[in-house]
């Protein structure tokens, strides 16, 4: 049984890999996945632009740095977790990999201490990137990305099917499915990660 | 019902009311071009009894170059008929049943609830939260307050669903008649429900029919269902009935065009749709990015709400009310498949029926977490509640402030600034001439001032020797000479810059 559920988790850690070697063609994530010091004073600007007449005291306690900044910051943590982004990055397998990731660690999985810290640097990535984007060259982050997403989704669908668990069959059966809409989806629609990368 | 239970519920009625109403004539700062044509059928509808094409009380009107179901027309020729031909007629209806909603969900959750052992004692208050929040959602507020079908749609399907609840507990038959009109109505308001009220039919028949006290009734109103919807499936196999559905399928999209290529092709856009509605940017940073849909730089939903969402996911998968996730699971099977077949996904008018499980979801989720008997959950509840209140007022000023000027043209304020300016003017002309690039459908004019005569030409445009030596208002967009020759009015759009719109020259 172990055997089997080994094949399946690198059967799954191939097709993953087959919908991101697409990402090596580009060269920077979309502007939406970064949030710097311009950001924040650009949408201040626009948001004050329109208070016109306002109080100005309502002005400055809705419209300020301290409140922007985490709004700002959560907003575009959470692109890094849209399930469109992940659906491209390690297709649907991968995506919904990551969602049994989440919901195991919350629950079977509370003291799997390793992968919560998977999860931690996955955040910690995803910040960096954010931050500090023109200064780490494109190949690694797309390998750190990679290595840390790809992980964790392995992990949800090994949890999900691994021996103790009921209904193995049909646990297998979904997982084949969505390694065949993975594969379905780069082949047919190969391009569509653009949404989300500047191409070289 | 308590005492209390009501005051509550009229309280977060009245106040998800006034969210809704206040000044919904001017914010959103224009009737957009279907709630135009809406309005002009209605009233037609009203004065004749014939739509603008001469048909008499028709099931299908012609409108923009498809077919629009009924429902919504009829109830604006109602509000016409009370508050006369104005905007605020063409928004009532709406505003109305967005509000009557609050109250649906409350009874729906507290009838859901309060058969269950564990949480029946807080079915009020839970059914509370949930219409309270549902008060003040931006994706609810947002489509209540302008004349969108779907709210009235989604009104009555969720008055059908409460009814079908309580013929689940009495099997009374009269209950499955009365079930079968909401639901029929739904179906005649918005396209959606074209698809969503057969979908749910055909999972209460089936839930039905393996009890033998609820078989005839599901039996009955399910045949029922079928007969009185029969005229719109048969009109929806037409060539008229299918001009929506081609204009706007998703599968146009389909690069492939021949064997399973296109089959398997097709399933791919479906399920990226699919997913595209769960998507935690779309919920909570983008919305559809379609500006007429939400306010920019806002999401649909509360950041706030996400943590609760996933905590409601969790304590509904883990223990909760069996009765309350099916519907939760039922809302989001059954209200996604319309929109995942159209395009653009995610299109958030096609989801509103979303915001009733994203809402519960939340509610549930903050409901458990309140229960944990942890001294530090009322802290973070605390925290939670500030960051919310501030969330709240930072979705209110962008609301009111910012939106109504930055979406403009999307609403189509820019027209009815043209026609304002116009209505002191026209009388002073014989001739009054509309420059077809300045982008205001004829509609416009005939909505906000039917008493001028409009002739809409091309660009290239010249007057005709006939008109020689007749007075001419030649109506045409800015094009970058704010002292152009015989210009005598010139249009500024209410914007933050005031941009210049428009410009009348006397010829």
């Amino acid at each position: 049984m172990k055997i089997k559920a080994i094949i399946t988790i690198l059967i799954v850690w191939l097709v993953e890999l087959f919908a991101y070697q697409r990402w090596f063609g580009c060269w920077l994530f979309q502007t939406n996945f970064y949030f710097t010091k311009d950001t924040l004073t650009i949408q201040l600007i626009n948001a004050t632009n329109a208070d016109k007449g306002m109080p100005l005291l309502l002005v400055r306690a809705l419209h300020n740095k301290a409140l922007a900044l985490p709004w700002g910051l959560v907003q575009t943590l959470l692109q890094y977790f849209d399930v469109r982004f992940l659906i491209e990055f390690i297709g649907f397998v991968g995506a919904v990999g990551i969602a049994f990731a989440i919901w195991y660690l919350c629950t079977k999985a509370r003291k799997n201490y390793f992968f919560w810290g998977v999860f931690g640097i996955t955040i910690l990535l995803c910040l960096i990137e954010m931050f500090f984007q023109p200064h780490i060259i494109y190949a690694w982050k797309l390998i750190g990305f990679g290595i840390l997403y790809q992980l964790l989704s392995l992990f949800g669908v090994w949890m999900f099917i691994r021996g103790e668990n009921k209904h193995l069959a049909w646990r297998y059966g979904l997982i084949g499915i969505l390694c065949i809409l993975t594969i379905l989806s780069v082949v047919l629609f190969p391009l569509m990660y653009q949404m989300f990368c500047l191409k070289i | 019902m308590k005492k209390l239970t009501l005051i509550l519920l009229f309280v977060i009625l009245l106040f998800g009311g006034f969210l809704r109403f206040y000044d919904n004539v001017n914010i959103p700062p224009g009737l957009y071009i279907d709630e135009i044509s809406i309005a002009l059928n209605a009233y037609d509808i009203l004065k004749t009894g014939h739509d603008q094409y001469g048909v008499a009380y028709p099931l299908y009107f012609k409108s923009l170059g498809d077919y629009k179901v009924p429902g919504y027309i009829y109830l604006v020729s109602g509000s016409m008929a009370i508050f006369g031909k104005n905007e605020f007629a063409v928004r009532f209806p709406s505003a109305l049943a967005g509000t009557l909603t609050l109250g649906v969900v409350f009874l729906i959750v507290q009838f859901l609830l309060r058969e269950q052992a564990k949480i029946k004692k807080h079915a009020d208050a839970i059914g509370l939260l949930s219409a309270g929040l549902l008060a003040i959602t931006p994706w609810h507020i947002h489509f209540s307050r302008a004349g969108f079908e779907a709210v009235v749609a989604l009104f009555v399907y969720l008055l059908g669903i409460y009814l079908v609840l309580w013929f689940w507990k009495t099997k009374k038959l009269w209950q499955i008649g009365l079930v079968t009109l909401l639901f029929l109505s739904a179906m005649y308001t918005y396209d959606s429900y074209r698809v969503i009220v057969p979908l749910t039919g055909l999972v209460g028949l089936i839930l039905g029919f393996r009890d033998s006290t609820k078989r005839k009734g599901v039996i009955t109103g399910f045949i029922l269902l079928v007969l009185l919807a029969l005229p719109l499936f048969i009109f929806s196999l037409t060539g008229n009935g299918q001009t929506r559905f081609f204009q706007t399928s998703a599968f146009v999209e389909n690069p492939y065009s021949l064997g399973i290529q296109k089959y398997l092709a097709d399933l791919i856009i479906f399920l990226r749709n699919y997913f595209s509605y769960f998507s935690i940017t779309y919920l909570f940073r983008f919305g559809d990015q379609i500006n007429r849909h939400q306010v920019n730089d806002t999401g649909i939903l509360y950041i706030w709400q996400l943590p609760f969402m996933i905590a409601g996911i969790y304590f509904l998968l883990k223990n909760a009310s069996t009765r309350l996730k099916s519907l939760i699971i039922l809302l989001f099977a059954i209200g996604v498949t319309p929109a995942a077949i159209a395009r653009p996904s995610p299109h958030t008018l096609r989801f509103l029926i979303g915001v009733i499980p994203y809402t519960l979801l939340t509610v549930f989720g903050l409901y458990q977490i309140f229960l944990i008997k942890k001294s530090w959950i009322k802290y973070i509840l605390v925290g939670v509640g500030l960051f919310a209140i501030i969330e709240f007022g930072y979705y209110l000023n962008y609301y009111y402030i910012n939106y109504p000027k930055e979406a403009l043209i999307d609403w189509g304020a820019s027209c009815k600034a043209v026609t304002q300016a116009m209505e002191g003017m026209y009388k002073n002309y014989q001739h009054i001439v509309v420059d077809k690039t300045i982008d205001c459908a004829p509609e416009y004019f005939a909505f906000y001032i039917p008493q001028v005569p409009i002739t809409i030409v091309n660009s290239s445009w010249f007057r005709p020797d006939s008109w020689k030596g007749q007075s001419i208002l030649y109506i045409r967009p800015y094009y970058g000479n704010p002292k152009a020759d015989h210009v005598v009015k010139t249009v500024y759009l209410p914007n933050i810059n005031h941009d210049m719109f428009s410009q009348f020259y006397s010829l």
